[in-house]
């Protein structure tokens, strides 16, 4: 895989970068960050994305660790912990002088009421990775003990990593915190004002115990349209904004001199959705044969430009430490023709599409968001290259929350569903932890809670409970590469493609910005002094490896080129055929002045 | 007079009750639920008993005739109730809201149809010479505009390009302007997004008004003052201009009920903050409340305004008063 070899170069880059350091940089006084969605309230109870509006949250509160730009725990409040051999025991001492907002101490106190208040008033995100805590135990102001109930692997990402610490002498009083508009924290910044619907306007915490943050004044405009809010960037009336950049405006970006753009992996996960409970999507053969059709490199180089890794088999991104590198994405159209014609799938009366075993007609559809312009690029290159093996199929597109209630009814995948295919994706989430393959595949409900293809395979199920149960590093590797090699085999879904980020900023105002693997750069670590990793320095490092993908993606990149230009070229040409049109009717009128009226 | 009042008042109730009606059924009737704008983005890993428990606190799993029962005392009590999404009561947002789409979309209107009215006229009062040709021409192509498209165009070159007027919002409100300083900057923010909805929304106007004032112009009354020797410009203003209003002014009264609905595409475009955005959102994301606000908001302005275009036009046109009464 030549294009993940690229990606994986540029980590390196990042990674080697990450060890210049970096002189202090001076204060600004004021950074415009634009956001596409109104947040509500900005504490734990009431955002509304995972991002950018966790983020925000997380810059006026804070969690005991932070993940840093590879999504590793490192230690935030806590100044130092010490895990028993068992994995049961987590001791955490806090950091001391550490305030809240409005002066008063933040203490061991306060974890522990955090920890018993989300689970009296759940928060599904927060509460379920608490429910492996057996017992909290404050043994100091600062020091705390954890103790649970079984070893939990991922308990430093999660809780310890998510959890935003809340101040008891407010959250004590609050009994129905989904309603509730506090955001007063510890973090870095403190909330100023929220005007719905246009704009959040925070100020730096000088007293914060990280020390003073290098912005004064933080500002984040709300603006739904993206195209809007790129122009806003252009024209130099936003410092930096969180929505990535669409492939084809890249481009344009990275030669705009006052702008620097900043590309790396993206962990949200495209794939194709089957479902897996409808024939004849319940045969291995049929499902084999249709990932045999699509060529998703074909798709990044045409669909997403190259600003895209193709998607493993098996789901899980190159990038983690749990990818079997052994699977390899597949694409072979007379494989996929012979795959069908094996298992019977054959087109008997001619019409050029395959009749099922049974010889009934075979007419799928293709479900895709309508908002969203690559997907349903990509989702009529699927249908096109399955309707050339045989596989009758047409594309729909309808508003997202009616496509969510045909695949997904409810978000409840005990409830059902009512679809045959369609193009899909997870947020970043998904790729947090490999243990997301349970949730993923395995059959039952209250396990896999996001089966929405309703797969179901004793075998899976198996190895997926076998997991639940293994706590050495080891054995759960080996498992996790099976679960995949298993699932690309088998493939109850098509990983398509993980869309890379592409952020940008005017560097002029502020450039410490750190770009966080999966997310981009509107992040905490952006925003906080403290030593930290410079960007790399000059973005053409990303225009090489997009040029160096092959030669079909420079083709379509030169006719995707300036989109805004070409914006202008036809308004003038539109411009000139309405003058020549007047300029001619006046010629006329003066040979006949009556043959015209209404 | 009073009894034709009372038989358009009885009219307008039914019409009301209808509307109130389709108003709660539409938004209930589009597929999928507000449920994941309840319960935030981890919606995939709550349990059934969390997803019903949060469908109970919002009385989404009442029945139907419930909801509907509560929904019809609400609007009585004046209470929009809660947003789904922005979790905040709906009142509060609507206010915040109308302010800046009433400021764009009257605006928008009352030029519109100013400039409509005078080329209408112009060219009505020319018809068959250049001007008329040149004119109907260009009002034509703007009427073909997209409006998202017009908006961008004019953002690309006055705001990116040549960096004259702001790109977004309404105002910069987190600058803290105040008195003159706060009038010129929404005066700024507010060239861009009023120029679009004028271009797009003129052609209307004047072609009702070229339309009905060409009707006029061929009046025998019209041709009488010209053979009395009434100079032009009194026939034209006083005799065949403002005869020739009455269309404009029916449309006029109607058009003013969509304005509190603001200009949803115009709106998204330059991220105004104005209820046409507001509803588009509340739609997406099944926000029944909010749906159910900001429709009444227009059907009941439409409503008023097609009510007091019926109380006014007897003013306007004698002839329609006496024919009814």
């Amino acid at each position: 895989m030549k294009r993940s070899a690229i990606s994986m170069g540029l980590i390196f880059l990042f990674l080697l970068s990450s060890l210049n350091p970096v002189h202090a940089a001076e204060t600004v006084q004021s950074l415009k960050v634009g956001i596409t969605k109104d947040e509500n309230g900005l504490n734990p109870y009431t955002y509304v994305t995972g991002y950018p509006g966790l983020d925000l949250v997380n810059l006026l509160y804070d969690t005991l660790f932070n993940l840093d730009e590879n999504n590793q725990p490192e230690p935030w409040l806590v100044k130092e912990y010490k895990v028993s051999e068992d994995g049961l025991t987590y001791e955490l001492t806090l950091h001391e002088n550490i305030k809240w907002h409005d002066g008063k101490p933040l203490t061991a106190n306060d974890v522990k009421f955090t920890m018993d208040y989300f689970i009296k008033y759940p928060k599904s995100r927060f509460t379920n990775p608490l429910k492996t805590i057996k017992s909290i135990e404050v043994t100091s102001e600062t020091a705390i003990t954890l103790y649970l109930s079984q070893a939990d692997p991922n308990f430093m990402i999660q809780p310890l990593a998510d959890l935003p610490i809340l101040p008891e002498h407010i959250w004590s009083n609050v009994s129905n915190p989904d309603d509730e508009t506090n955001a007063l924290g510890s973090g870095p910044y403190i909330l100023v004002e929220h005007k719905s619907g246009q704009y959040y306007k925070m100020k730096s915490n000088n007293e914060y115990f990280k020390g003073a943050p290098p912005i004064n004044e933080m500002i984040f405009p709300i603006i739904e349209d993206t195209t809007a809010m790129y122009n806003a960037l252009q024209a130099g009336e936003l410092d930096a904004i969180s929505s990535s950049i669409s492939p084809e405006l890249v481009e344009q970006f990275s030669s705009n001199p006052a702008l620097q753009v900043v590309r790396g992996p993206g962990y949200s996960t495209s794939l194709f959705q089957l479902n897996a409970e409808k024939y004849p999507m319940t045969e291995t053969a049929f499902r084999q044969a249709i990932d045999y059709a699509i060529d998703k490199e074909g798709l990044v180089n045409t669909v997403l430009l190259g600003y895209a890794e193709v998607g493993s088999p098996g789901f899980i991104h190159p990038s983690s430490a749990y990818f079997n590198s052994e699977v390899k994405p597949v694409y072979d159209k007379e494989k996929a023709k012979q795959i069908l014609e094996d298992a019977g799938f054959i087109d008997k009366d001619g019409d050029g599409f395959r009749e099922d075993q049974k010889g009934n007609k075979i007419d799928l559809t293709t479900l895709v968001y309508s908002g969203n312009p690559i997907r349903i690029r990509t989702a009529e290159l699927i249908s096109e290259a399955l309707n050339e093996i045989g596989i009758k199929n047409a594309v729909k597109a309808m508003d997202s929350t009616t496509v969510d209630s045909l695949m997904w009814p409810d978000f409840d995948v005990s409830k059902g569903r009512d679809y045959d295919l369609g193009v899909w994706s997870w947020s970043n989430t998904m790729q947090l932890f490999p243990d997301r393959m349970n949730d993923l595949f395995h059959s039952d409900p209250a396990i896999g809670s996001v089966n929405i293809g309703g797969y179901k395979n004793p075998e899976f199920d198996q190895m997926g409970e076998k997991l639940k149960g293994t706590y050495d590093e080891k054995e759960r590797l080996s498992l996790i590469k099976d679960m995949q090699a298993f699932v690309a085999n088998d493939a109850p879904i098509i990983t398509l493609y993980y869309q890379e980020i592409v952020g940008a900023f005017n560097p002029a105002k502020y450039d410490q910005y750190v770009f966080q693997v999966g997310k981009g750069i509107i992040n905490k670590l952006s925003f906080v002094s403290s030593e930290k990793s410079n960007l790399p320095g000059n973005e053409k490092v990303s225009n090489d490896s997009a040029a160096s993908t092959d030669s079909k993606t420079a083709n379509t990149s030169t006719e995707n080129e300036g989109n805004n230009t070409s914006l202008y070229v036809f308004g003038f040409v539109v411009l000139v055929a309405v003058v020549g049109f007047v300029l001619l009717r006046r010629k006329k009128k003066d040979k006949g002045k009556d043959d015209f009226g209404f | 007079m009073g009894k034709f009042i009372a038989g358009k008042l009885l009219q307008y109730l039914i019409v009301i009750f209808l509307m109130l009606t389709l108003n709660f059924l539409l938004p209930r009737l589009m597929p999928g639920n507000p449920l994941v704008f309840l319960a935030g983005e981890d919606v995939g890993f709550m349990s059934s008993a969390e997803k019903e428990a949060i469908l109970d606190k919002y009385g989404l799993n009442d029945s139907i005739l419930e909801q509907y029962g509560a929904y019809i005392k609400n609007i009585f009590t004046g209470d929009f109730g809660y947003s789904y999404q922005q979790k905040r009561p709906i009142s509060e947002l609507l206010m915040e809201r109308l302010p800046w789409t009433m400021l764009l979309t009257g605006l928008g209107l009352v030029l519109s149809t100013v400039i409509g009215v005078m080329f209408g006229a112009i060219s009505a009062w020319r018809r068959g010479t250049r001007t008329d040709a040149n004119l109907l021409t260009v009002f034509m192509f703007l009427s073909a505009m997209p409006s998202f498209w017009v908006g961008m165009i004019l953002v690309s070159i006055f705001s990116a390009q040549l960096g004259w007027l702001p790109v977004f919002g309404a105002e910069s409100a987190w600058s803290n302007y105040t008195g003159m300083d706060r009038l010129i900057d929404i005066g700024k923010h507010l060239i861009l997004p009023l120029a679009t909805l004028i271009l797009i929304s003129v052609t209307s106007t004047f072609m009702i008004m070229r339309y009905s004032m060409l009707n006029v112009l061929g009046e025998d009354y019209i041709m009488m003052a010209k053979a009395k020797g009434v100079k032009e410009k009194v026939i034209k203003y006083k005799h065949a201009m403002r005869n020739a209003l009455l269309p404009v002014a029916t449309v006029f009264m109607l058009s003013l009920g969509f304005t509190l609905g603001g200009a949803t595409v115009i709106e998204t475009v330059f991220a105004y903050p104005g209820v046409g955005r507001l509803m588009f959102e509340s739609v997406l994301s099944r926000d029944y409340p909010l749906i159910q606000a900001t429709f009444l908001i227009i059907t009941f302005s439409v409503v008023i305004a097609n009510f007091l275009a019926d109380l006014i036009y007897p003013l306007l046109d004698p002839k329609v008063g006496s024919r009814n009464g």
